[in-house]
């Protein structure tokens, strides 16, 4: 059994809620699942049978919960099941819930209704309650005689126990079937394994026979059936009315089916002259797939020239696809302009960090609690990525932000394997000091040993394996602790985001060290690649652990092609916080993403 | 003869046609060119932007939809996180729209997307959740702070409501208490801003970005200035008032908002 269903705008607005338990409809379930929704990268929803998408939703609220949904255009609707977890069995029961849902959704005609309601500019829900009373009934019904019985191990024998000894009960059982068969979708899904299906199928015009006798005697007494079907508890019960209603509501599928056929037609429309007018110079035209083919290419290549990864485009151009397909324009403008407009918007809740995050007062919040000695307990960063994007340099950059607020820094070389890792380092570190302190001596050392100054500090232990990287880390921290240090920035080696052998390091390496924020460097210059390389770093750190946020290096190396920022994005979720647009230590800028959209879209 | 009129009739037609398309063909790309100095907004938005209009705003389940539902249909209805702002238009008389925005973090940019070099708001009702803990107030803040760098920019600066919402609930806090709260927040906020990195501008080797300019010359923030001479905040600085009222959007307390409302049009 699921747990709930909801329909509901993108407004917020819920129009209909279905709790299978009968509980209390629980809304922190959906805001769990749209909050995944938002931030999530849409790599990572399945879709199901090609029309419905699957999400899991894991989050601290509320337990982790399976959520089938599909977003109805124009108007939008969001229509959500929650189940528990992801099986065959509720796999089937969701799907078959919510395209039922759907077909009685459409049936109703509660669609046009809305439609109409919006297009007064009034409330959505006006006059609504009627309709959404009888959704709610037919729901109902049928999901108690039809749906239900699939999941039931043995759906013959829960039919017996269900309706005991009464040949009418079976006789109906059997009626659904039929119905069911002859509603098109709901076929072969629904019966299919089920063995008395067969049965019935051989003895076709019996059933059908009966059927319309059925409906005669029922229809006699119509009065009384309307009247129970207005009241919702009778399909509790084996009354005729819900007999009755099983029958009405197949009959709205049916007849629903047919309908969208007709439309069709509409499309000659867009062929004739006006409609070549509307679509280049006049605007307030009805998009149809037709207009968005050739706008859509041409975005899309735009888009590619930006750098942008061609997965990436696609899941743009998608986006705007779905946004204005069907949609009027404006006046005077061209479905080409709607359409840019649109692919704005994507661009911008794409790059829109979906978190807040303000390091300074995380690190505040941190470094101001005290253990029992009266030590500050350090705020720990690492920096990886692939070789050469700028690792320690946005480090160092980093850095000099951090000592500018005066906080005290240590640099700790965990890059162990490059040749001169530690010594660039310390080149660094010297620079810094100097920085700070127009006294500092180069190649000196300070009063522990090591170079640098009271700032800022490099924590160094050599060359050798991956062992080593670990335990450097947890004697830098515990250092950093003893000496009373604000921040500890932590240099990995860079590695090939394609090589399990380097990449499975970072794992134990991030349950080790414990790192509060593990920053991913990428360059703008890489293109493509850099889905890839955001996926496997962001996958490196286990399930439990992410990165936090990305850093773009070289970005004035690249005039407007800044797509790879798009492509990271898109291929994690993770946000954008800060952007290298230099060789200097302030040469590092938050990112604006206003910015970068108009220098995509230019 | 006949042929000859028939010549000067699809002449005079064709040149008909063809001045239509030149100025058909002008106007669209002026207002090709329009729009993408502005940033490239949505359609039906630019309309919103001409009517007078009163805002609804605030951070994730602070209730900003229900109140709304409340205002428009005075009933309750059960709601979900939004992810698309809300409008009733002709909420209050003399055509005044009430719009309601997602708070969602990564939804926010369609509010300052509307609030931006808007001249036709006439006030912001911010939504707060006055059961949260005064020590929790950062976001609830962080997001005022950047509601109040678009009003104050504003000219004359746009008056914002702090609706103090779920005041039926035990845990609530009296809204003088959430005044001195978020103003002392704010003082952080503000400080660590000013330590923080600068945003990315046009870089040098980057192609020209012509409307962008003055819209970043906006983003300077005129709160920063006022607490650097003062050295901490309160909202008596501002330009623009800011009330404290609190009330409940799913009890049907909200008599006080809707006083402030209508006196503002």
């Amino acid at each position: 059994m699921f747990e709930q269903l909801a329909i509901f705008t993108p407004q917020g607005q819920v129009l209909y809620q279905f709790n299978c338990l009968g509980k209390k409809f629980a809304e922190s379930q959906i805001n769990a699942f749209l909050n995944q929704l938002i931030l999530s990268p849409v790599t990572k929803k399945d879709s199901v049978g090609g029309k419905f998408n699957l999400v899991n939703v894991q989050s601290g609220a509320t337990k982790s919960f399976c959520a089938m949904f599909y977003v109805a255009k124009q108007p939008e609707f969001y229509f959500v099941i929650t189940f528990a977890e992801q099986n065959l069995q509720l796999d089937r029961e969701a799907e078959e819930t919510l395209t039922l849902a759907l077909k009685l959704w459409e049936s109703l005609g509660i669609r046009e209704d809305i439609n109409e309601n919006m297009s007064k500019k009034m409330d959505e829900l006006h006059d609504l309650e009627e309709s959404l009373a009888k959704f709610d009934q037919f729901l109902r019904a049928k999901y108690e005689e039809s749906i239900k019985y699939t999941v039931s191990s043995t759906p013959a024998a829960a039919s017996k126990e269900q309706s005991p000894g009464n040949t009418v009960g079976k006789n109906k059982n059997k009626k659904v079937q039929q119905q069911a068969r002859s509603a098109p979708s709901n076929q072969g899904r629904k019966w299919g394994r089920d063995g008395v299906i067969e049965d019935t199928s051989n003895v076709d015009m019996k059933t059908l026979d009966f059927s319309s006798k059925k409906t005669k005697s029922t229809s006699d007494n119509s009065v009384s059936v309307q009247e129970s079907a207005i009241d919702k508890d009778s399909f509790g019960n084996r009354t005729e009315g819900g007999d009755f209603l099983i029958k009405q509501i197949d009959d709205l599928l049916t007849t629903s089916a047919k309908e969208p056929t007709t439309t069709s037609g509409a499309n000659k429309y867009a062929n004739s002259a006006f409609g070549f007018l509307q679509k280049h110079f006049l605007g307030n035209k009805t998009i149809t797939e037709q207009d968005l083919v050739s706008v859509l290419d041409k975005l899309k290549q735009q888009l590619v020239t930006k750098n942008v990864a061609p997965e990436a485009a696609d899941y743009l151009t998608a986006q705007v696809k779905r946004d204005i397909l069907g949609s009027k324009t404006a006046n005077w403008t061209t479905v080409e302009d709607t359409a840019r407009e649109s692919l704005t918007k994507a661009l911008t809740e794409i790059l829109t960090p979906g978190v807040s995050v303000d390091l300074l007062h995380e690190i505040q919040k941190k470094t101001g609690k005290t253990d029992s000695e009266g030590k500050k307990s350090p705020y720990v960063f690492s920096v990886v990525g692939v070789n050469g994007v700028g690792k320690s340099t946005n480090l160092s950059k980093l850095a000099f932000w951090l000592l500018q607020n005066s906080f005290r820094v240590l640099i700790v070389a965990c890059d162990t394997f490059r040749s001169g890792a530690v010594e660039q380092l310390r080149v660094h570190v010297e620079n810094l000091a100097q920085l700070m302190d127009q006294s500092y001596v180069r190649g000196s050392r300070n009063k522990r040993g090591k170079t640098g100054n009271d700032y800022v500090e490099l924590f160094e232990a050599g060359y050798g394996g991956s062992d080593l990287v670990t335990k450097i880390a947890k004697q830098a921290i515990k250092y950093g602790h003893d000496y009373d240090f604000d921040i500890i920035l932590m240099d990995t080696a860079g590695r090939r985001h394609n090589d399990p052998t380097l990449m499975s390091p970072l794992k134990s390496f991030a349950e080790q060290a414990k790192p509060d924020k593990i920053i991913m460097v990428g360059e703008a210059l890489v293109g493509t690649d850099s889905v890839q390389q955001a996926k496997n770093f962001n996958d490196a750190f286990g399930k439990v652990r992410n990165l936090d946020f990305f850093i773009i290096s070289k970005c004035d190396t690249v005039g407007g092609m800044l797509g790879t920022m798009v492509n990271m994005v898109y291929a994690t979720g993770i946000p954008i916080l800060f952007v290298g647009v230099g060789q200097t230590y302030t040469d590092l800028r938050t990112l604006s993403v206003n910015w970068a959209v108009n220098t995509l879209m230019s | 003869m006949e042929s000859i009129l028939d010549v000067k009739v699809i002449v005079s037609l064709a040149a008909v046609f063809i001045t239509c398309c030149v100025l058909l063909l002008l106007r669209r790309n002026q207002h090709a060119a329009h729009s993408v100095s502005r940033g490239g907004k949505l359609a039906n938005a630019k309309g919103l932007k001409s009517q007078k209009s009163i805002v609804v705003a605030g951070p994730s389940h602070s209730g900003k939809t229900t109140l709304f539902t409340r205002l428009t249909t005075e009933s309750f209805r059960s709601c979900v996180l939004s992810q698309e702002p809300s409008i009733k238009h002709d909420y209050l008389p003399g055509h005044t729209n009430l719009l309601e925005f997602p708070g969602h973090v990564k939804l926010r940019y369609k509010l300052f997307d509307f609030l931006k070099g808007n001249k036709n708001v006439k006030g912001v009702v911010y939504v707060v959740d006055s059961t949260v803990d005064l020590k929790e107030l950062t976001n609830t803040a962080e997001f005022l702070v950047d509601v109040l760098n678009v009003t104050e920019n504003s000219n004359p600066a746009i008056d914002v409501l702090i609706a103090c919402n779920k005041f039926d609930f035990f845990t609530a806090r009296p809204p003088a208490k959430i005044k001195q709260a978020i103003e002392r927040e704010i003082g952080h906020i503000i400080t660590r801003k000013k330590k923080s990195l600068n945003e990315v501008k046009k870089n040098g080797n980057s192609e020209d970005v012509d409307g962008g300019d003055s819209d970043d010359e906006e983003d300077s923030l005129p709160l920063f200035s006022q607490v650097q001479y003062s050295g901490s905040f309160n909202f008596e600085q501002l330009e623009g008032t800011v009330e404290f009222i609190s009330g409940s959007a799913m009890k049907n307390k909200v008599d006080g908002w809707c006083d402030w409302m209508s006196e503002l049009s």
